[in-house]
């Protein structure tokens, strides 16, 4: 892993479903320690990214690197090194919070008393250690997805994949959760890959914004502190000015087809 | 940095006082539940004294009659009750491990394992009981193992399909979210299959075992020499109703316990499902 400075490296991939193109030509990559935000509007292939970037899909062309692997064909190469936390929680309901967290530990054979304390460990830098018997029946969402967040931390991974991670969350505790998660990637120098469709989340917690057209190919590609500090105050007007992006390269599509045809 | 506070009470501590609204709620149906059980009982009692008042005794025995029957049984047959209640712990615990066991493989293996085993069971299903019972009778001679044969071939496919589908049931985000630790096939057994599995295996047991007394008790009535249901056969050739009224008795009695153990072993192995679903 030391020899690797990029994370993940995508080299011009396309993906193709039938006739329909999902992935354009796509080209991007991950610093080590870096945080980066897929950022775009529903059907802009983050999914389609995401598939491909964990192994669950195989692109029509180009070539897909995490951690120096092919994610599909050395996919057990990158167990403990990859991790996930997803829209919804999905913890294991018969198992209490403690327990979730150490499943993925349990996975990568840990034993039972080390990763007792990892898990405590993560409770409690998700502020959870006092919920850490109860079942996830008896969480709240936020703390569901704090739970989720500290089982994929727990294993001490890499990499770390957001899937539109906080967005069936209220908007005070998607806040609070987006700042713990940035306090936990910057204390594990974890890499990041945020996807989301929420322009203030990938503006608040990534390093790098990269904006996503139909097909997923890069509109355009931020530096987040630079444009926090571009924009203090008047999130409103960054948001006008990615969502003027979003729409202006959608309308040369459509411009394009119609010329095609 | 916000905390969330929790949305429900914990599972497996104590009961919340009867004020709060859910523990109100909780007694409210205790207590209904408790009271349309007593008027059950005393209408039914009420329907056997008036019945054996308006009928001749050898056709329906009075109270007296029964209660004397039930203790005559208690004082001295209750090594039938002894006998009934083994064999029908052990088809039962057979039938759970051998059900339990193939409904894992099905769900595990669903192309192979589950798709031979699928129409097997409904063929097994579509056999009537008494089939099973005849069969029993001309293929093997040892009482015991007769009984056990018929209890576990009626019980065993209708476990062995529930714990099937209970596994075909399993929210498929749950899979990956584990799958992305990239586990083993033990390992997915284990942590997901099994306590997945366990859900539906206690849900068919609530079912499975009261149908499998029943069954057991008729099977005992032709094929065994010992058990209920052999006395009841003998209480039926000689014409005691009371007898009969009162090994009844004694089945409703053992499907209740048979009830309460079950909702208790319930309460304690799917805690994690919650107070609202666990009754």
């Amino acid at each position: 892993m030391t020899s690797i400075e990029k994370i993940i490296d995508v080299q011009d991939v396309s993906v193709w479903f039938g006739d329909f193109n999902a992935v354009d030509h796509l080209n991007f990559h991950v610093d080590v320690g870096e945080r980066v935000a897929i950022l775009g509007r529903t059907g802009a292939g983050k999914s389609t990214l995401l598939n491909l970037l964990i192994g669950n899909l195989d692109p029509t062309s180009g070539t897909v690197r995490v951690a120096g692997k092919d994610p599909l064909r050395e996919r057990d190469e990158l167990q403990g090194i990859v991790a996930m936390a997803y829209q919804s929680p999905r913890l294991l309901p018969w198992r209490t919070a403690k327990a979730n967290v150490e499943a993925g530990l349990e996975i990568l054979g840990v034993d039972k008393q080390e990763r007792s304390q990892r898990a405590l460990h993560w409770l409690r830098k998700v502020h959870l250690d006092n919920a850490a018997d109860r079942y996830p029946n008896q969480l709240s969402g936020g703390m569901r997805q704090r739970t989720s967040l500290a089982r994929a931390f727990a294993i001490d991974p890499k990499l770390i994949f957001l899937d539109e991670s906080f967005s069936a969350l209220d908007e005070v505790t998607a806040k609070s959760l987006r700042a713990d998660f940035v306090e936990l990637c910057e204390s594990t120098s974890v890499s990041s890959v945020i996807v989301t469709h929420s322009i203030e989340e990938a503006f608040q917690i990534a390093d790098r914004v990269l904006v996503f057209g139909r097909p997923a190919r890069i509109l355009g590609e931020f530096d987040a502190a630079e444009e926090r500090e571009r924009y203090r105050g008047r999130l409103s007007d960054l948001r006008d000015h990615i969502h003027q992006l979003m729409v202006a390269a959608e309308q040369a599509d459509q411009d394009g087809s119609r010329h095609a045809s | 940095m916000t905390t969330e506070t929790t949305t429900t009470r914990p599972v497996g501590k104590a009961a919340p006082p009867a004020a709060s609204p859910a523990g109100r709620r909780d007694l409210l149906a205790a207590v209904r539940n408790k009271w349309a059980l007593a008027l059950v009982i005393v209408l039914l009692l009420g329907g056997v004294q008036i019945s054996s008042m308006v009928l001749p005794s050898f056709i329906f025995p009075g109270l007296d009659q029964i209660w004397a029957s039930f203790v005559e049984i208690l004082s001295h047959q209750l090594s039938d009750i002894g006998i009934t209640l083994a064999r029908f712990t052990v088809a039962l615990s057979l039938s759970l491990a051998a059900g339990w066991a193939i409904g894992l493989a099905m769900g595990a293996f669903r192309k192979t394992i589950g798709e031979f085993f699928t129409p097997a069971f409904s063929i097994m299903q579509a056999v009537p009981a008494l089939s099973w019972v005849l069969l029993a009778v001309l293929w093997i001679s040892d009482v015991n193992l007769r009984i056990g044969f018929i209890c576990f071939f009626i019980s065993m496919p209708l476990i062995a399909i529930a714990v099937y589908e209970g596994i075909r049931n399993i929210d498929p985000e749950i899979v990956e979210a584990v799958d992305q630790f990239r586990p083993t096939k033990l390992q997915v057994l284990r942590m997901l299959l099994i306590p997945q599995s366990l859900v539906y295996l206690l849900m068919s047991v609530r079912s499975v075992s009261a149908f499998s007394l029943r069954i057991l008790v008729f099977a005992e009535l032709i094929a065994a020499s010992t058990g209920i249901g052999q006395r009841m056969q003998v209480a039926q050739t000689n014409f005691q109703l009371d007898m009969i009224f009162a090994w009844t008795l004694v089945l409703i009695i053992v499907n209740f316990v048979l009830v309460f153990l079950i909702d208790k072993t319930e309460q304690r192995l799917l805690r994690w499902r919650g107070e609202a679903v666990i009754r």
